[in-house]
């Protein structure tokens, strides 16, 4: 059922270790932390003293020893920091140290180059004439061109089909695909205009000049104008299936979703290969 | 990605009127046979070692012995920084999103749609990328089984050592899982779903700018939503696109299909028709796209009303130029159009002149002589009595009639004009055993009785009841009402109303295009324009047939007392297929006149900005509420500003008619007009004949380059009254 207001829900995939509990003792009080933290801190802790008297270092210097603890304490504070991405910093480590080398930060894709680094961040193993597109996972997909009708500006009651129509569509979807959903904005596309009014021209039945001129300033307008000066929004959708049998059970439910109402895809066209590599290459590419 | 590239690459599926899964089958069925073994195979063995995989698919030799990745490739490669990376001269940013999970939203409906960005600068390009996916039965079991033992834990906890902010997460944190729960429990799925915001930009300056300005404007839209990037990890992300949602950075978001269904984000692209013309551009939907709208699309009727004016167009209202619009484009699909002019509308100026397909009625030069019938002469014995109808119409007009003499002055006058059409041969008592004796049409024009002849019978009969000995006052009443307004029309108006029928006429059921111009009669006086209306609408509609159009320009001067009969004109119109389209030059006076344009049932309505007032009474006539966004929008009074109604489609946008009138092309249109001017005088007359002869179709082609920006006189600069 549609509801009036919507949200970003609380998981229910969590775990104990993001539970949070406030330590405190004695009529003191810490703020609340999550367990991962606390345990971070005290295997830090435990490391540290490890370190300091278990290793080479507990023959130095005491106030060595007390710069390296307060540095390690530091650091802990600061790896166990959330960052913006809302994780610890420490799972940043791993990354760090695969950005560090120059070659993975420095990606060749001449035609002549090797085609591993590439392969590596578009694994694609091929897209064929159809549009079939094989991963380098070894899961397959399709893409299509998708046309929704949610908007502003639409009537009360159509809203609330349009979201239990949504609403219906994920319940028929499998749990063996992914639905990447990709909006961008190009210019606007009028071969379809083009074409039908090329129709109304050889249907015409009066060869009146006059007509004929009306006919081409709406071609230069489609053309000239409409076709660059618009940028509209254009989505798309990559199905990524688990193997074939999934994506054909994909691909029904969404031919279905299409045909049997405008609600949720108004309009659903499947893209040949060249189209599909159209799209992906607006990931992979920089602004043209 | 260009247009171009589609549409000249896809001409095999992408075809005009195609229907997407029309081939209809299974998905293989559709693909090619090679691919489809092979790929089935892959299916039958999904289980392999993931490093013999690995070192399967080590690719050998060179970038360009592989085609698709050569289709995909960035020209010289990446180079990946903390935040950002380097592509093709320019720089990109893989964003995530973020939420804090203590937050409380108030998301509206369809808040996806508020995701994407707009307004980011020369340059910029964003991609959206949202991917979903749904978790299995057996992971949800286990995970609500875990979230539940959780929560025991939480309360407890919260009831011990809980601070106002963690117990206030743990209760939002049970609310959502009891939800969810619910929901589950109610057949919802569960996803898990991904999504990363691509930004594109030339620079790395133009880059902080677009992201600064993608953080305000979700902190305007959603204030619980961030946005930032995973530091280093730029060309994971990247990578990651494309892969497995567990294989992403991060933890992703999980919703209910019923909280997810709340973000759906296709956004609809408007009016989009594929038989469409451009119209103008959409204004205040998330889309802002041409409007590419199919003017001829419609059956039965259509509405217009706006009561601004163009005023490039010498202050042309706005429903005439859609009147022109509307007969163009009926035009280019080989219907035939009547245009009745009431507001004087100048068609010359509202487009070409069509000289070669136009037929023109000057309505104040009586071209039409009010006693001859037109039609079939099967029809005789209904277009006789239809005829009476339309004289005592037009009598009306002149004089007002009250309830008490109405009938007697009716029946008055229809027995007069049976005695007057039998006088003069054209009709004869027991009319149906008299077929014989019947002329009533197809005579020569100069043979059929005019005003004068029928003023005397008013005054025989009038001198005759007078000097009567049984004398009937009501009657004498209404004879003399109908010398007098008789005699009027023929000492005053006989310019008009007695004239034979002009043979001008004669050509207008064969041209396209037929100009029936009231304007100059509604300045002499509003009773004898509805007379001569009512005296030529039959004539004018007469000879339409299937998808031919008639449009009133002016509706609003229609009076109430004629509508009836028009109407009645029309439904036999209808009946033939016919279409109407009702322009009027006010909202107001177009809501008003409900009756006669029926415009809640019209296939389409175009409005112009309304008031207050005006948008409730549209609302009331409506029997609808118009959504809060499309109303403010509609209340606007912004100039040109346009809300087109079809069906369930609601869009309003800037208008920018293109009605064959750009200054820019106007040298090839006067090459035209040298032309035709020169042209023997017999080959204008019979466009029909010389398309038999099959004047060769010629291609559309690009005579002249158009406008970057469409000239000035198409622009909307209108103004509201």
């Amino acid at each position: 059922m549609a509801k009036n207001i919507y949200k970003i829900p609380a998981s229910i995939a969590r775990s104990v270790l993001d539970h949070e509990i406030a330590l405190s003792g004695g009529g003191w009080s810490m703020k609340p932390l999550p367990v991962k933290v606390i345990l971070f801190w005290v295997g830090s802790v435990f490391a540290l003293f490890w370190v300091l008297s278990s290793t080479f270092l507990k023959h130095a210097d005491f106030w060595l020893l007390a710069l390296i603890a307060i540095w390690w304490l530091l650091a802990t504070a600061f790896l166990g920091r959330y960052s913006a991405a809302k994780e610890m910093n420490f799972k940043s480590i791993g990354p760090l140290m695969n950005y560090l080398p120059k070659s993975s930060r420095h990606v060749v894709t001449r035609t002549s180059s090797d085609p591993v680094p590439f392969y590596s961040i578009a694994s694609i193993d091929d897209v064929d004439e159809d549009g079939y597109i094989s991963f380098g996972d070894g899961t397959v997909g399709q893409a299509y061109l998708v046309v929704g009708s949610a908007s502003i500006l639409v009537f009360a009651e159509d809203k609330i089909a349009i979201l239990d129509r949504v609403d219906a569509f994920y319940r028929k979807i499998d749990s063996t695909v992914e639905l990447i959903w990709l909006t961008t904005k190009e210019p606007q596309r009028v071969y379809r205009q083009l074409a039908h009014l090329e129709l109304r021209n050889r249907a015409l039945e009066v060869q009146d000049p006059e007509l004929h001129e009306l006919l081409e300033e709406q071609h230069a307008i489609l053309t000239d104008y409409v076709g660059r000066s618009f940028n509209s929004i254009h989505q798309y959708l990559v199905v990524k299936a688990d193997n074939l049998e999934a994506l054909r059970k994909a691909h029904t439910v969404l031919a279905a979703e299409a045909e049997e109402s405008a609600l949720m895809i108004k309009q659903l066209q499947r893209l040949d290969g060249a189209d599909s590599l159209d799209v992906l290459k607006n990931v992979y590419t920089g602004t043209r | 990605m260009t247009a171009n590239s589609h549409s000249e690459g896809t001409s095999t599926q992408w075809t005009p009127g195609a229907v997407p899964f029309g081939t209809g089958g299974d998905f293989s069925a559709l693909r090619g046979g090679d691919a489809a073994s092979v790929s089935t195979e892959r299916a039958a063995e999904p289980a392999k070692s993931a490093k013999a995989d690995k070192e399967q698919r080590r690719l050998k030799g060179e970038l360009a012995d592989y085609p698709h990745l050569v289709a995909m490739k960035p020209r010289e490669g990446y180079v990946f920084h903390s935040d950002y990376f380097e592509v093709d001269g320019g720089v990109a940013t893989i964003l995530g999103y973020f939420h804090d999970e203590s937050a409380r939203d108030e998301f509206v409906a369809f808040w996806g749609i508020d995701r994407i960005p707009a307004g980011l600068g020369e340059g910029v390009s964003v991609v959206l990328l949202e991917q979903v996916r749904r978790m299995g039965a057996d992971w949800v079991e286990s995970h609500i089984a875990n979230s539940e033992r959780l929560q025991n834990l939480d309360a407890g906890e919260q009831a011990t050592a809980g601070t106002a902010r963690t117990q206030r997460k743990a209760a939002k944190v049970y609310s959502d899982v009891n939800e969810i729960e619910a929901e589950i429990a109610d057949g919802a799925s569960y996803l898990h779903v991904h999504n990363r915001l691509l930004v594109k930009a030339p620079d790395l300056d133009a880059l902080d700018a677009a992201i600064e300005k993608i953080r305000q404007l979700y902190i305007e839209r959603f204030s619980t939503i961030s946005v930032a990037t995973y530091p280093g990890e730029q060309r994971l992300e990247l990578a990651s696109v494309i892969r497995k949602n567990e294989k992403k950075r991060g933890r992703g978001q999980h919703f209910t299909s019923a909280e997810f269904a709340g973000s759906h984000s296709l956004v609809t692209n408007g009016l989009n028709d594929p038989t469409g013309e451009y119209v103008g551009s959409m204004d205040g939907d998330v889309n802002n796209s041409a409007v590419l709208f199919d003017v001829n699309g419609y059956e039965h009727h259509v509405v217009v009303a706006d009561s601004s004016v163009n005023v490039y167009l010498n202050r042309a209202h706005i429903p005439d130029m859609w009147g022109s619009k509307v007969s163009q484009s009926a035009l280019l699909n080989n219907h035939r159009v009547v245009h009745l002019i009431l507001d004087g509308a100048d068609m010359d100026t509202l487009g070409p002149k069509l000289s070669g397909l136009t037929a023109r009625l000057d309505m104040n030069s009586g071209d039409i002589n009010m006693f001859e019938l037109f039609g079939k002469q099967e029809d005789e014995l209904s277009l006789f009595p239809a005829h009476l109808e339309k004289v005592v119409l037009m009598a009306e007009q002149a004089y007002e009639t009250t309830d008490d003499d109405r009938s007697i002055i009716r029946g008055s006058l229809k027995e007069t004009l049976t005695q007057f059409y039998i006088d003069k041969g054209m009709w004869a008592r027991n009319a149906k055993e008299n077929r014989k004796r019947l002329r009533l049409v197809n005579l020569d024009h100069t043979h059929v009785p005019r005003l004068q002849d029928l003023v005397t019978y008013f005054d025989t009969q009038y001198k005759a009841l007078a000097n009567s000995t049984a004398r009937d006052d009501e009657m004498l009443h209404a004879y003399n009402v109908l010398r007098l307004v008789f005699k009027d029309l023929l000492d005053n108006n006989g310019d008009l109303f007695n004239t034979y029928t002009s043979d001008e006429v004669d050509g207008v059921s064969q041209a396209r295009r037929v100009l029936f111009d009231f304007s100059k009669i509604l300045l002499r006086s509003k009773g004898l324009a509805m007379a001569q209306l009512v005296n030529t609408v039959g004539f004018a509609v007469d000879s339409l047939g299937l998808g031919d159009t008639v449009i009133i320009h002016g509706a609003e001067h229609i009076d109430s007392g004629v509508k009836g009969y028009i109407n009645t004109q029309f439904e036999r119109l209808f009946a033939r297929g016919g279409r109407v389209a009702f322009l009027y030059n006010e909202v107001d006076e177009m809501l008003a006149d409900r009756q006669f344009n029926r415009f809640d049932r019209a296939d389409w309505t175009v409005l112009g900005p309304m008031t207050d007032t005006t948008a409730a009474s549209y609302q009331k006539a409506l029997g609808q509420d118009i959504p809060p966004d499309l109303e403010t929008l509609i209340k606007k009074r912004i100039a040109g500003l346009t809300y087109l109604r079809r069906g369930v489609s609601n869009v309003v946008f800037h208008l920018e008619l293109a009605l064959g009138i750009d200054p820019a092309r106007a040298k090839h249109r006067e090459a035209i007009e040298a032309r035709r001017a020169s042209e023997p005088q017999g080959a204008r007359q019979a466009p029909r004949e010389r398309a038999r002869l099959g004047a060769g179709v010629q291609p559309v082609r690009r005579a002249l380059p158009g406008p970057a920006r469409l000239p000035a006189h198409t622009q909307p600069l209108v103004r509201s009254r």
